[in-house]
């Protein structure tokens, strides 16, 4: 089975499941107001799971046509990599830290660890370098924020937080 | 006539032209930087504009919609690396031609058919635009509910490469705009006890995850395959200065190709969908096609880089038509604006021309002068945006993720916002690599509130009898038609396709 064949099937899935979740998270009789408020979203995740089984389907036959066709399918399936998974994680992760410490320790500290980490992450390799652009950036945003649009960041770490 | 001349006195001011400045100068970086789009930068930057009075603020992202659209040429041209999508026919003739040591004519060319392409292309919004918004006017829930329902088809179908990933998309962008109150009933929907949620899913986090922190991740994992040996090595650029400038003459000689590709690009615009990578494609084979010399394209040739370069940028003008007449977003950087103009409380649509004729000619007259900004700042900029190109990829980035998360955290004051815009980072990174469309996923997240709300109005009108009350609304009745036929088109092409691709089984035996 290829990737897309695998992600087809785990769409059709969380659609169908979903589908079955779906009236417990819709609160009130709304009939009254042309139809139910239900019919709109369930009507798209069951468009998902149709359609998502349909190219299922329609993929997994056309592969077992020929085997000319079986190996199209294979060199034109999606590639999943260490490379791929190191981009999800490498971003995913900064930007949740960043999120998470933001109310902490301030937008300075978090921001130019996020710029920073970002640039190793990215390919950068001199220090001196990724740590000036890093605070430049950031200097920059912050100064464009606060004094250009007057916005009010929390800048540095809320020690009265952090001590509980 | 007091509404034109409003519209032009509060265009011409001061804030809406340094806007436009501002916003061709990022435009035309942000395009230029493989990578980064226009759409990126109107996502990016929507936030700012929140303080701004409303036809600033549209004078602002205009600037960036039209400069990135040229802005791409750059990168195509100097470097063989489209800066955008829509600049990859460009690369054709521009690139060869720089080889050559043209490279000052062909961004000049590519410059020129640019602003041409536009003007025209703004020209024929001015002239379309009111007497379509008339019609639209007598639009009622059924007529809505019908053209929203053929845009959601049109789009789904085109754009990705399947037309089952494609529709998956659009439904997935419907089902996440139903999270919140009912617009009817206001019970709530799918809030799974989030307060947040309430108001529903926001726009910006979603446009900006998706589009913005998608792509840092995108880049995180070329840095890793480069540093595992898996290199791709990018051509030298050259520099925007080399070699003769372009001649009155020999940018007048191309007047046809130019005027060709900027009707192909205004109605390709002004259909939801299908973009402008398409009509550079398109204003490309048709300019060969129509050549004296076919077969020096691909070689070098002016004729080339006009042909795709008035194109693309004439679908900027086009995309304005269902945008202003009927509230419906023909590409991403559209469903943007939308959903800009609905913070500064511009409901795009046909009663805006009604209710707020200067805003309409202001924003006519913004387009106008944007194209002429462009042309300034393309001419003198050019050499340092050429140095722009060549900023490494771990710098820009980088830069973008803080971008990203900054503005998403400055706009809404929210950390919520930030972890819904992860999430669909997340989406879209996985969007992208199995071909599900983000066009289709955001015109069907920006369409479906009033998709809802014109099909519930429609089944209470038709009190029970939907097919009746259909049968007696022939616009109505035009577009379920066509969408009825762009289904099964559709299906068809897909089924074509599918059997274009597959190859020959009796090869085994003619052996």
């Amino acid at each position: 089975m290829t990737n897309r064949n695998i992600s087809s099937l785990i769409v059709a899935l969380l659609a169908g499941a979903a589908l079955w979740f779906l009236p417990d998270h819709v609160r009130g009789q709304n009939a009254l107001f042309g139809m139910n408020g239900t019919l709109l979203p369930a009507s798209a995740l069951a468009l998902i799971f149709g359609l998502s089984l349909l190219d299922l389907g329609t993929s997994i036959v056309f592969s077992q046509r020929s085997d000319a066709n079986r190996n199209m399918a294979k060199v034109s399936d999606v590639v999943l990599t260490r490379a791929t998974g190191y981009g999800f994680f490498l971003v995913t992760s900064v930007a949740g830290l960043f999120t998470f410490f933001l109310p902490w320790i301030g937008y300075f500290p978090t921001a130019t660890a996020l710029v920073v980490t970002l640039m190793f992450g990215t390919g950068g390799r001199n220090p001196l370098s990724i740590l000036v652009i890093s605070v430049l950036a950031v200097l920059i945003l912050y100064c464009g924020l606060r004094y250009g649009l007057g916005l009010h960041i929390q800048v540095w770490p809320d020690l009265a937080r952090l001590r509980g | 006539m007091d509404a034109l001349l409003a519209g032009i006195q509060n265009a011409t001011s001061v804030e809406p032209l340094l806007a436009i400045l501002a916003g061709v100068s990022i435009g035309i970086f942000m395009g230029a930087v493989p990578g980064l789009t226009a759409a990126m930068a109107i996502a990016l930057l929507a936030p700012v504009t929140f303080g701004m009075d409303p036809l600033t603020a549209v004078a602002f992202l205009i600037g960036i919609y039209k400069g990135g659209t040229f802005g791409g040429s750059i990168s195509a041209i100097l470097l063989n690396v489209p800066g955008s999508p829509e600049a990859t026919a460009t690369a054709f003739d521009g690139y060869p031609l720089s080889r050559k040591g043209r490279a000052k004519q062909a961004l000049q060319m590519a410059l020129y058919a640019s602003v041409a392409g536009a003007i025209l292309a703004d020209l024929l919004l001015y002239l379309v635009a009111a007497p379509f918004s008339k019609i639209a006017l007598k639009f009622g829930p059924a007529e809505l509910t019908f053209v929203v329902l053929f845009a959601f088809t049109f789009v789904a179908g085109l754009t990705g490469k399947s037309m089952a990933r494609g529709l998956s998309a659009c439904a997935f962008g419907v089902l996440c705009a139903m999270v919140g109150l009912d617009p009817m009933s206001a019970s709530p929907r799918m809030t799974f006890g989030f307060v947040e949620l309430l108001d529903g899913l926001p726009l910006l986090p979603i446009a900006i995850g998706m589009l913005g922190l998608a792509e840092v991740m995108v880049a995180a994992e070329r840095a890793y395959a480069r540093r595992r040996g898996g290199t791709t090595h990018s051509a030298e650029p050259i520099s925007a200065t080399s070699g003769p400038p372009l001649s009155i003459a020999e940018f007048t000689s191309h007047w046809k190709t130019i005027l060709r590709s900027s009707l192909i690009g205004s109605a390709i615009g002004a259909l939801p969908g299908i973009g402008a990578s398409l009509a550079a494609f398109v204003g490309y084979g048709t300019a060969q096609k129509y050549s004296k010399t076919p077969e020096e394209f691909g070689s070098g040739i002016l004729d080339g880089v006009a042909g795709s370069e008035a194109a693309n940028s004439a679908v900027v003008g086009g995309s304005f038509v269902p945008l202003l007449t009927l509230g419906i977003p023909g590409n991403v950087s559209t469903a943007l604006l939308i959903g800009t103009f609905l913070v500064h409380g511009i409901e795009p649509g046909p009663h805006v021309f009604r209710s707020e004729p200067a805003l309409i000619y202001g924003i006519f007259t913004i387009l106008f002068l944007a194209n002429f900004v462009n042309l300034a700042v393309g001419l003198l900029g050019s050499g340092l945006y050429s140095h722009i190109v060549k900023a490494p990829e771990y710098v820009s980035y980088s830069i973008i993720g803080l971008t990203c998360m900054t503005g998403v955290f400055a706009s809404t004051n929210s950390l919520f916002s930030l972890y819904i815009m992860i999430i669909f980072a997340v989406i879209g990174y996985l969007m992208k690599k199995f071909d599900y469309s983000f066009v289709a996923f955001l015109i069907g997240f920006v369409l479906a509130p009033e998709f809802e709300v014109s099909f519930r109005s429609f089944l209470l009108v038709a009190q029970g009898d939907p097919l009746g009350f259909l049968i007696h609304r022939p616009i109505a009745m035009l577009f379920c038609v066509m969408t009825i036929f762009a289904v099964i088109r559709i299906v068809w092409t897909e089924h074509q396709k599918r059997t274009a691709q597959e190859p020959s089984t009796s090869a085994p035996h003619a052996k």
